[in-house]
């Protein structure tokens, strides 16, 4: 009895384990028979001609994401909006204006990597995941203009923009 | 003194005065910015200023929602048809007094206590109030409890009932988080003013004042002073950011 | 007092696997309902922006109040050194602990942003009652546990009174903290009062004690064990003092209300059902008081119904339902009635439903939540009871009364 169930035994884990390495064949199934097994994710670079990053290469996939969690309670809490680490700018530079690619192809700047490496973020939850179009119809500008009620019609930006070097913004058009 | 030296500093003083006249005429024409300017963008945000806005109900048009709709297409928030869960950062309200049966409209937003409720009760911090009194959910660490909403005397929050579809990017929002009017505060920082402020005035109504509550030169501080301000549940102590003439 | 023996169930009847497998399906709909309302958004529940808590909470904080309730049978046995209860403060320990599990599940699966939870763990804003929950509900599980530990570790016996103490004040301090997240709200009528806190612990005395009669009372007729009448009828007579204090202190605060005028509008809301207040009132009147007070309290005192334990557990099961009512009230009831934002005027319109009374209609997936929640409870003490054994293995007279005298 004692044999029968050590054979027994033996006989599953063998099968368990000639099992898990015919499954194991299937591991890269979904990946294009015409691409290479490569261990390097595929990034796509940025369209608009800018070749560097506002950090090294290295130095931002090492600390990419504590730049932007520091500025964002920076933004959000003392409201300073420098645009070196804001993500608004990641994006702008690293994702084509019109891109179809959202956020979990793998053809975005950003998912790119992620899915590669397995790490789940939640910013585009909340954040657009590519650079904003024209700005929705009826918006306004960001207004120059602090005095919004006191006139009836809102002065010129233009004198407005004077006396100040305000930071342009995308915006600024009327 | 030789000839030379008086020419120069002739011509530096003819200049100077011309830049000095130069400056006096436009000025007048050109916003003192001294006022609400633009901070510089890497400076954080201090109590030296504190934002408010002044609505007049008397000015306030009983049909009119100029302001509601400039603030939904500002922030990118777009109905679902179901008025019980959309978001509302500002909506408007008519109401009648029970014995003068007096009828007044006003807009009701997120009054921007210097004591808020909300802030009191967020379990995590994420409703907080910025130093120059703009009260702000920090949407990274808000969980979603919706306490604040409970909490808020003026049912200023609403909860993301369902997925945004995010079409600007100076806002960001997000399902499962709390969010209710930032006063434009990237406008603001910009030296801007809220979307709903300038809709009232582009409307013809001007309604809506916003300004600094603590420059005494500024058009805001000017009317508090001259006409009073109320505001709603004054037995709060709350000290409203936001203050109305007429109710 | 011969020496308690407290023994493993059994655990294999069919009739023990099958209420296990009911409640783990009641556990897995409670996360389904969770993965379903976080997926679509809140918006297919019947919370709104009007009514942001809804039946997951009217659960969730009902189960909260009732742990530290529960825990009451030992600290009375540890605190105040009655004898009677100490072979059942194991089991106390072990219904308190479950019922805290089973009401904060269900408050975390319905946040907005559970995935948050970590957050909620480390980020704290110390001026709120809620932050300061958190660390006394988290805080619990580490003091009873340690408590139950002393009990039931021989070296450590000595300790359990002091264990005993540290988890009665513990547990003050939280139910307390529990009925400040209502008290502590100045915004709404039906709440801002600091007698929410003591209101909730009575409550808690209350349900407490009731639901840990029923789990008795079903796993000794489940298990075939003899449980004694002199256990029974000692917690017969305190649910009856407890359910008196509670209706006690609605008396109080209704009679407080009504003799200021501008209390009288949620007064006649509540009571009356004006207002738009009718169901509110309803389930007030019939659930809370009537059914959840006035029924247990006649079926407790009365004469002819002293030795039977139907009528007990009956009581005990109206005890808990207008426990659940009582929720209701405050917590739904309480959001319904609109904000008073403009004395001496009425709204004429507004978009956002102000000074409307709101209507709340419970949607499936919320019941679920809530009902998976209770059923995690049940989980958790049945599979305590044959794991770690909790339940005393005989509590007849000859064994459980410190007074019995042998014939």
């Amino acid at each position: 009895m004692q044999q029968f169930q050590k054979r027994m035994h033996n006989t599953l884990i063998t099968i368990a384990g000639l099992a898990l390495l015919a499954f194991s064949a299937f591991a890269f199934a979904d990946e294009d028979s015409s691409k290479k097994l490569s261990f390097k994710p595929d990034v796509p670079h940025p369209t608009n001609g800018t070749t560097e990053c506002v950090e090294p290469e290295d130095e931002m996939k090492k600390n990419h994401m504590n730049y932007i969690l520091d500025q964002r309670d920076e933004t959000m809490h003392e409201g300073i909006r420098t645009k070196q680490y804001s993500l608004k700018e990641c994006i702008n530079c690293h994702v084509p204006k019109d891109s179809t690619a959202r956020f979990g192809d793998d053809q975005h700047f950003c998912s790119s990597c992620h899915n590669f490496v397995g790490v789940s973020i939640d910013c585009f939850q909340c954040h657009m995941d590519r650079p904003m179009g024209d700005r929705p119809t009826g918006a306004k500008p960001l207004g120059k203009n602090p005095h919004g009620a006191q006139i009836s019609k809102p002065v010129s930006t233009e004198i407005a923009s004077t006396s100040t070097d305000a930071a342009s913004t995308k915006g600024s058009k009327q | 003194m030789s000839c030379k030296d008086v020419n120069i500093s002739r011509r530096s003083f003819v200049g100077q005065t011309a830049t000095a006249a130069a400056a006096l005429t436009i000025a007048p024409g050109v916003f003192l910015h001294t006022v609400a300017e633009a901070k510089p963008a890497d400076q954080a945000v201090t109590s030296a200023v504190r934002w408010g806005m002044l609505i007049d109900t008397a000015k306030c048009a009983s049909g009119c929602t100029a302001c509601v709709s400039a603030c939904n297409t500002e922030n990118g928030i777009a109905s679902h048809d179901r008025p019980r869960t959309d978001q509302q950062w500002i909506r408007k309200v008519t109401l009648r007094d029970k014995q003068t049966k007096h009828e007044i409209s006003l807009p009701m937003l997120c009054q921007h206590c210097e004591s808020p409720p909300c802030v009191d009760v967020c379990p995590t911090g994420a409703s907080f109030k910025r130093e120059d009194g703009i009260v702000l959910v920090d949407r990274h660490i808000c969980i979603g409890c919706r306490y604040c909403m409970m909490a808020c005397p003026y049912k200023a929050r609403s909860f993301a009932h369902e997925t945004v579809d995010l079409t600007v990017d100076y806002q960001p929002r997000g399902k499962g988080t709390v969010e209710s009017c930032t006063m434009c505060v990237h406008r603001v920082d910009e030296g801007g003013t809220p979307a709903c402020v300038e809709a009232c005035s582009e409307a013809e109504h001007g309604a809506m004042i916003f300004g600094d509550i603590k420059n005494p030169k500024s058009e805001i501080a000017k009317q508090l002073a001259e006409h009073g301000g109320k505001q709603i549940r004054a037995d709060l102590g709350l000290n409203t950011g936001v203050r109305y003439r007429g109710i | 007092m011969k020496k308690i023996h407290l023994e493993q169930i059994e655990g294999k009847s069919a009739g023990y696997m099958g209420l296990l497998a009911l409640l783990g399906f009641f556990v897995l709909g409670a996360i389904g309902s969770m993965l379903y309302m976080e997926h679509e958004g809140h918006w297919v529940s019947g919370m709104d922006n009007q009514i942001v808590w809804g039946l997951p909470h009217v659960f969730a904080v009902f189960l909260i109040v009732a742990a530290s309730g529960a825990l009451n049978v030992a600290s009375i046995s540890s605190v105040f050194q009655k004898k009677i209860y100490k072979p059942l403060a194991p089991l106390s320990t072990l219904v308190a602990l479950a019922l805290l599990t089973g009401g904060l599940m269900v408050l975390v699966l319905d946040l907005g942003r559970p995935d948050r939870l970590i957050v909620a763990m480390t980020y704290y804003n110390f001026k709120s009652i809620f932050a300061w929950n958190m660390i006394l509900y988290n805080g619990f599980f580490v003091i009873v546990g340690v408590y139950a530990w002393f009990m039931l570790d021989r070296t450590m016996k000595q300790y359990s009174r002091y264990a005993g103490i540290a988890a009665f004040v513990w547990r003050l301090a939280l139910t307390t903290g529990t009925g400040s997240i209502f008290g502590f709200i100045v915004a709404r009528s039906g709440y801002d009062m600091a007698m929410m806190a003591p209101m909730f612990i009575i409550m808690s005395f209350s349900f407490g004690l009731a639901f840990f009669i029923l789990i008795l009372l079903a796993s000794y007729n489940g298990t075939n064990r003899p449980l004694g009448d002199v256990v029974v009828n000692r917690l017969r007579s305190l649910l009856g003092t407890f359910v008196f204090a509670t209706l006690y202190f609605q008396i109080v605060y209704h009679l407080s209300n009504l003799y200021a005028t501008e209390h009288h509008a949620y007064e006649a809301f509540i009571l009356l059902g004006e207002h738009g207040g009718s169901t509110y009132s309803s389930i007030y009147w019939i659930g809370q008081i009537i059914l959840g007070s006035i029924v247990p309290i006649a079926m407790i005192y009365a004469p002819a119904l002293k030795n039977c334990r139907k009528t007990l557990a009956t009581a005990s099961a109206l005890v808990v339902l207008g426990g659940l009512a009582s929720m209701y009230t405050i917590i739904i009831a309480g959001q319904a009635y609109p904000l008073e934002m403009f004395p001496g005027m009425e709204v004429v319109s507004s978009t956002f439903f102000d000074g409307a009374t709101s209507q709340y209609s419970a949607s499936l997936p919320e019941l679920l939540l809530g009902l998976g929640g209770v059923a995690m409870t049940l989980i958790m003490i049945a599979l305590g009871i044959k794991v770690l054994g909790f339940l005393p293995a005989s509590l007849e007279d000859s064994v459980a009364d410190p007074h019995h005298k042998a014939d």
